[in-house]
Formats: C-alpha cells, structure tokens, sequence
C-alpha cells in the first residue's frame, strides 16, 4: 500500500517538474506606459511563464481578453503571469491604466 | 484628463450592475437605505486599505497573491449572491402596485440585511481597490493638476453613478411587478460569470490546465472590445472564446442556483 502511493507521489512530482521544465520564458517591460517589446514570440503547446517588469513609478493593470489575464503591477516591481499552452494566433494585451499607449501582441507559432 | 474618467466608469460600471439589480429586488425592505450605506462605506473604506496593502498582496503566495485574494472574495460575493437569490425565491413574488402604504414590507431579519451590507460591500472592494490604485497613480505623477484629476474622477464616477440609476430605475419600470423574476435571472448570470472568472484565476494560479483550451471563437459575431461585447461581458460574463473550464463552470453555476432557486419557491409557497 505505502510502496503504491510512494509510485503515484514519485510519478505525480515527475509529472509537475517535467511541465516545469517545459515552460518557455518570455520577458516583458512596461517604461513610460508603453510595452517593450510591443510584441512577443513563443512557441505553441508549451506553457509560458510570463515575466513583466513595471519600470514606471505608477501603477499598471496588464490585461489580455484573448489571454484571460488581469494583473496589477505596482510601479517598480515585477509579476510572473502564467500562460496555459497555446494555440498558434496573435494575442492581443494592454495596460488597463494607459490603453492608449500600452498596446501589445504575443504571437503564437 | 478624461482618459482617467474613461478608467473609472469603465471599472464603476462592474460595480454598477450588481448594485442596481440588488437594490432594485429590495427596494421594499425596510431601512435598506441604511444597511447599503453601510455597505457602500465599508467598501470604500476597505478598497482604500486593500490598495494600501497591494504590495504585499501582490508578492504574496509566490507572486500569485491577487489572485488567490480575487478567488476568495469572489467566492464570498458569489456565496452572498446566492443568499440573496434565495431569500427572493423564498419571499413572496407578488409586489405590491402601491408604494407607500405599511403592508408593502417585504420580510428581511435583521441579520439578513447585514448580508446586504457585506454583498454591497465585497461587490465594491472587487474594483473599489484598483480605482483607488489608479487614482493614487495618477495624483502622483505630476502632468496633471489636483483639480484635473478631481473632475477627469468626478466625470467617470458621475458617469457611473448616473449608469447605475438608470438600470435601477429602467429594471423597476419595466419590470414592474416582476421585479423579483428578473432580478433573479439578472442575478443567476451575474454569478454564473463571476464563476467562470474564478475559472479563470484557477488556470491563472496554474493549479488547473486542463480544459484551458477557447471552445469555439465567436469574434466574428461580437468581438470582445466592441461596445456590446463589453457590456453582455458585465452583464453575463460574455467571452469570446470560452475556455472549457470557463464553460463548465458557467453552466455549473445555473443549473445549481436554479436548482437550489426551485427549493426556496416550494418553501415559500409552503408559507
């Protein structure tokens, strides 16, 4: 019984690790309410670890209704948003605050 | 300078709807006035303290603390959306036509109205505390003067106050005595939606990926920016490309609030 459950536990962590390990990083900065880069590449079927750097003083909401995504970044920090895989296309997101300017696409291939 | 008012209305009209829809299926109870005030200054209050604490919000949890903050209290406004559905399928329907006389009272325990209160309250902290947020970012950047800051908010926020009459008012005109049947509905969708956000957050959190895949993409009929896409999003939570979770979650919610909204009508039919 206990040797069955260590088998599960063994495989559960190697199930979570393994989809660890296959996560693409991609890295996104946000200076003067403008995204940098404006758009994004990452590779479909692979989950995304999202890494945006708020470099303004001010507060900002990274939103994506393709993404279904919403998050405040405060000025000066920086937030891991995570991205189940995708399908191939072109997401686009903004900063909620400043939609003018903070206009962004991750494009999916 | 109005590009802050579009921010804030845009965030009030979320507030907005649930407020109307609730205030409209108790405008019968007694001193409901007192116990939404109530409400609302606890809101306001709290999203002050919640902006106040983002920082730490947001770190925590390994990064992923606003959302697991956001899962919970939409969990609690759902809980307390669902009260109030119930306590209106359990109240008798028929409304009276007349509306000053004593006997147009409909029956709410003291303890029930505080629930009120907290719905109202929860319901405004949801967007209270990033209207605050940018607010707060905006006093602090100094292109603009106080004074423009104070009307591009007052314009948004008129703007919203104004939005919320309106669907009050539009929901007990043309409701009229079914007031209590619409706002049900209004209501059943409104946590429905507010469900399938949680399903969201959930895949947000990376605790749930399956079913994270959009079923079907109906952009070509209404896009999510548009004008109608934005406002059935507020009203029923419409997305264009619904996730199977979201789905799930969705129609999960209707078919249990109807169900439980059945329960409540034979007891108070039994009354």
């Amino acid at each position: 019984m206990f040797g069955k459950l260590l088998r599960v536990f063994a495989l559960l962590s190697f199930i979570i690790t393994a989809q660890a390990e296959d996560t693409q990083i991609l890295e996104l900065k946000i200076i003067n309410h403008r995204f940098e880069p404006e758009i994004l590449q990452a590779v479909a079927g692979k989950r995304i670890k999202l890494i945006v750097h708020n470099t303004d003083k001010t507060v900002e909401e990274f939103e994506s209704y393709e993404l279904k995504r919403e998050k405040i970044i405060p000025g000066g920090k920086t937030v891991n948003i995570i991205l189940p895989p995708l399908k191939p296309g072109k997401y686009n997101f903004f900063g909620e605050f400043h939609e003018d300017t903070a206009q962004g696409y991750l494009v999916v291939k | 300078m109005f590009q802050i008012s579009i921010v804030v209305f845009r965030e009030f009209l979320e507030i907005a709807l649930l407020m109307s829809v609730v205030f409209a299926a108790t405008k019968y109870v007694p001193n409901r006035n007192f116990y939404a005030t109530l409400g609302i200054i606890a809101g306001i209050v709290g999203s002050c303290i919640l902006a106040f604490f983002t920082n730490s919000i947001v770190e925590a949890f390994q990064g992923v603390g606003q959302e697991i903050f956001t899962i919970i209290l939409l969990s609690v406004t759902i809980l307390l959306i669902s009260w109030t559905i119930c306590w209106m399928a359990a109240n008798p329907r028929r409304l009276p036509t007349a509306i000053k006389s004593a006997s147009t009272k409909v029956a709410m325990g003291r303890g029930s109205r505080y629930i009120l209160t907290s719905l109202i309250a929860t319901n405004i902290f949801r967007e209270g505390f990033e209207i605050v947020l940018f607010s707060y970012g905006v006093l602090t950047v100094n292109k603009l003067t106080p004074l423009e800051v104070f009307i591009g908010f007052g314009a948004g926020g008129l703007l919203g106050i104004i939005t919320a009459l309106l669907i009050y008012k539009g929901l007990l005109n043309v409701a009229g005595k079914y007031v209590f049947k619409v706002s049900t509905f209004m209501l059943v969708l409104i946590t429905a939606s507010l469900a399938s956000e949680v399903a969201n957050l959930l895949s947000a959190i990376g605790v749930v990926d399956i079913l994270a895949e959009p079923m079907w993409d109906s952009s070509f009929l209404i896009p999510d920016r548009s004008v109608i896409g934005r406002i059935l999003a507020v009203l029923a939570g419409y997305t264009a490309q619904p996730t199977g979770m979201q789905f799930l979650f969705y129609i999960g919610t209707i078919l249990l609030l109807t169900s439980i909204i059945k329960f409540y009508q034979k007891k108070g039919a039994s009354r």
